[in-house]
């Protein structure tokens, strides 16, 4: 056995360098062991205990880096240091090269990636702006995953892009499914000819989800962020995504979401669907029909009447036969509710919806008011049903927990589902509680975790409560957490478990008409 | 070169008196003042840092110096200051950040003493008996036998080795510790400090601001995010992001340190 060694005086890498290169000396036949460490006094120590402290070694400072190699005979040994100085300086002139470069900005990701042509964008809102406005002067479409983006910045980003024919996504777009690839927050959906333009983030993955679970398939879905759709930015980005699906071979059916648009926004969006040929399924939630159908397209007042309308018009069946059905549906729901109900004490009557998505829990808003009056709230329909305090809830009472009061100083509800299930279970200690209601928006992006975070909580529900705990999960069966999985255990803790918004709200509305609640 | 950020421990009429080390995106230079970091943009700002506007520092001399362009920069603020102190929310965001370190982190760095499993990817006598001293020794420093930092400085890989790093993260869980339980600490972080010292300057630079609770900016962002829960994922992928097991190991030693505090409270260095 034979041990050897180099020292180096001043000479410095970084830890993953020298810890390669030890991997890549240990694999030459004959070496038994390498160390290529400063010369700490500790490291020292290490070195004798492994019986490769040299001699030349011992006056080493914490400033010299040592190299020792310990073979089966000096040959091995003299053989292995060369090629160990070797693999130094290879690392050293790689790093220092451009072969082996790493982008640290938009330019040196374009060195690498030539052919891209989006960005996406998650910076400190102040620079994403700049960040959006240099991409598209590369000519590249952008999604601007950041919020708090300075508004005449994102807006000079969305007129470029309107004008240049460029998509920006964004600010504070969520979600988005380009060519297949779902960006940000986003479902693992099937691909297909139905494409989908929002500025309602989990309205986009609702709609997309109930596309795919029904036989459906997405060609694109454009998020566009909320806040496009407001007369400052005048629907810009909107509109080009719609100019899009509207070019766009794979696209068959064109579906888009959306709160009902400044009149200035559909205005535009009446231009541009004016020669359109392709069938158009508007889903502007609280919306007239007649708004919808004075851009040409089928009027929808959910997001699953959206997505099952779009799954029929690209599989060609009749608007009406799908409208028949839909009615058809109502007296399902009720008796399903009816069912529901007995299982309700006497003094239960109010309905309690903790939503992580923002779109979710304004649909389910506008169901119960139809349905069962005014509901109290964070964001409500009326400002007169504003919760005075957003921590506790009033009547009926709906909450989006994706509001900025809840998420200061912690993660959307989306990922973290602490402080939702710190109010599932004050809801339900109040015994005038009859429904709680939850959404859980799985996919990409979201809490990895939803059974392990929320289960423990309905089974806490199930020992203090007799209310109803309904859910909806939005997202598909190839989503990462495994829909499956987690819909038996939500069952297996007593929670009645659907796979659309509206049908689960219409279940929940018609508990509580049912109770007189 | 322009300059786009100086850290607020920067004394600009400092003396240059030559190159400590070069990597491609830092400089280290020694100064009448002490060691000044050189980085480029995408490194990040510092209490001691010239932050460049530059990606590559590869071309990089001295001369270079005297040209740099001061016309518009600003001052890195490297203190950190609690933004509650709602416990829960701090130990929820943990879990997360450990979830990171077991997927992304280099196998080689330190986080083999959050998950024992990771010890399996030492495999020569060498990194298997370093890594048994790392978890020897900083095992006993988290319960506070102080003399374990002999045994632990100066352990590792690298210009700022394994053992420099998890002292590091310590002083950084005891200076959020004490902040969060309104303690004061600093002469306990001091002592730790002055035992770390080693003929390494670089490290020594780091253990020393550190000890302040005055943090670098990839580093601060993590703390940050831990309070905020926002930009959790992008702050603790940036701080593994340089190729060094350095981000990791410093995490490593935080969780482990916050964690054992949170379990002993000031029994353990009464």
């Amino acid at each position: 056995m034979a041990v050897k060694g180099i020292l180096k005086k001043g000479e410095y890498y970084d830890s993953v360098t020298l810890m390669l290169v030890q991997k890549d000396a240990l694999n030459i036949p004959g070496v038994e062991d390498a160390a290529i460490v400063m010369g700490t006094l500790q490291n020292k120590s290490i070195l004798e205990n492994s019986g490769m402290l040299l001699e030349e070694f011992k006056n080493a400072t914490d400033a010299d880096l040592l190299i020792a190699v310990k073979g089966k005979d000096d040959e091995v040994v003299e053989k292995a240091l060369k090629e160990i100085e070797n693999l130094l300086r290879k690392s050293r002139s790689k790093s220092e090269g451009s072969s082996d470069y790493v982008p640290k900005s938009l330019d040196g990701a374009l060195k690498i990636m030539p052919d891209a042509n989006l960005v996406l964008i998650s910076v400190a809102g102040k620079y994403a702006g700049d960040e959006a406005i240099k991409a598209l002067s590369k000519d590249l479409h952008v999604m601007i995953f950041s919020d708090n983006v300075p508004k005449e910045k994102a807006l000079r980003a969305k007129q470029i892009g309107y004008e240049k024919g460029l998509l920006v996504m964004g600010p504070d777009c969520g979600t988005a499914i380009i060519n297949g690839a779902p960006l940000g927050f986003a479902n693992v959906v099937e691909r297909g000819d139905i494409g989908i333009v929002s500025a309602a983030g989990t309205g986009l993955q609702e709609v997309s989800s109930i596309i795919s679970n029904n036989g459906g398939g997405i060609s694109q879905a454009i998020g566009t962020g909320g806040i496009d759709m407001k007369e400052y930015y005048g629907g810009l980005s909107f509109i080009t995504g719609l100019k899009a699906l509207i070019d766009d071979d794979e696209t068959k059916v064109i579906v888009l979401i959306s709160k009902p648009p400044h009149e200035s926004v559909l205005k535009k969006l009446q231009d541009v669907l004016k020669n359109n040929k392709k069938p158009v399924v508007g889903c502007f939630l609280g919306a007239n029909k007649e708004i919808v159908e004075s851009l040409g397209a089928y009027p929808v007042s959910t997001l699953e009447e959206a997505a099952l309308l779009a799954v029929s018009l690209s599989k060609g069946t009749s608007f009406d036969k799908f409208k028949k059905e839909i009615e058809e549906r109502e007296e399902l729901i009720k008796n399903e509710a009816k069912e529901l109900a007995k299982h309700l004490k006497p003094g239960q009557k109010y309905f309690r919806g903790l939503f992580q998505g923002g779109t979710l829990a304004y649909e389910t808003e506008l169901i119960l008011t139809d349905m069962i009056g005014d509901v109290y709230s964070n964001v409500p329909l009326k400002p007169e049903f504003k919760l005075k305090d957003s921590w506790k809830s009033e009547k009926h009472t709906i909450v989006d927990l994706g509001e900025d009061e809840f998420t200061v100083g912690r993660p959307h509800p989306q990922i973290d589902f602490q402080l939702r299930n710190k109010r599932i279970l004050e809801e339900a200690k109040d015994p005038e509680v009859a429904v709680i209601y939850l959404d859980v928006v799985i996919g990409y992006g979201t809490n990895r975790h939803p059974i392990e975070d929320l289960v423990p909580t309905l089974e806490e529900v199930r020992k203090i409560s007799n209310a109803l705990v309904i859910v909806n999960v939005t997202g598909t069966d190839k989503d990462p957490q495994n829909k499956r999985a987690l819909i038996t255990a939500l069952k297996n803790a007593s929670a009645h478990v659907y796979e659309r918004n509206a049908y689960a709200s219409k279940v929940a509305g018609y508990v509580i008409k049912e109770i007189g609640g | 070169m322009k300059v786009i950020s100086v850290g607020d421990k920067i004394d600009l009429k400092l003396k240059v008196l030559g190159i400590h080390s070069h990597f491609n995106h830092a400089i280290n230079i020694y100064t009448d003042k002490g060691l000044v970091f050189i980085v480029s943009k995408d490194v990040g700002s510092g209490p001691n840092s010239i932050v460049l506007d530059e990606n590559n520092l590869n071309k990089f001399t001295l001369d270079d110096i005297s040209r740099f362009d001061y016309s518009f920069y600003s001052i890195y603020n490297s203190s950190f200051e609690l933004f509650h102190k709602d416990l829960e929310v701090l130990v929820n965001n943990l879990k997360t950040l450990k979830d990171y370190l077991f997927n992304y982190a280099h196998p080689l760095s330190a986080v083999f003493l959050l998950d024992s499993s990771r010890k399996s990817n030492f495999v020569s006598l060498f990194s298997l008996n370093l890594a048994n001293q790392l978890e020897e020794s900083f095992n006993r420093l988290l319960n506070f036998d102080l003399n374990a930092i002999d045994s632990l400085k100066g352990l590792g890989y690298g210009l700022t080795p394994q053992g420099d790093d998890l002292i590091e993260g310590f002083l950084a869980a005891i200076y959020v510790y004490e902040k969060l339980l309104d303690l004061n600490l600093s002469s306990l972080r001091k002592t730790i400090y002055d035992k770390a010292l080693t003929k390494n300057k670089v490290a020594n630079t780091f253990l020393y601001f550190t000890s302040l609770g005055l943090f670098y900016e990839r580093f601060k962002d993590v703390l940050k995010a831990l309070f905020t829960g926002f930009n959790l994922e992008e702050s603790i992928l940036k701080m593994l992001s340089f190729g060094e097991t350095s981000g990791a190991d410093i995490l490593t030693g935080f969780i482990k340190g916050f964690e054992k505090l949170l379990e002993g409270g000031n029994e353990l260095w009464q």
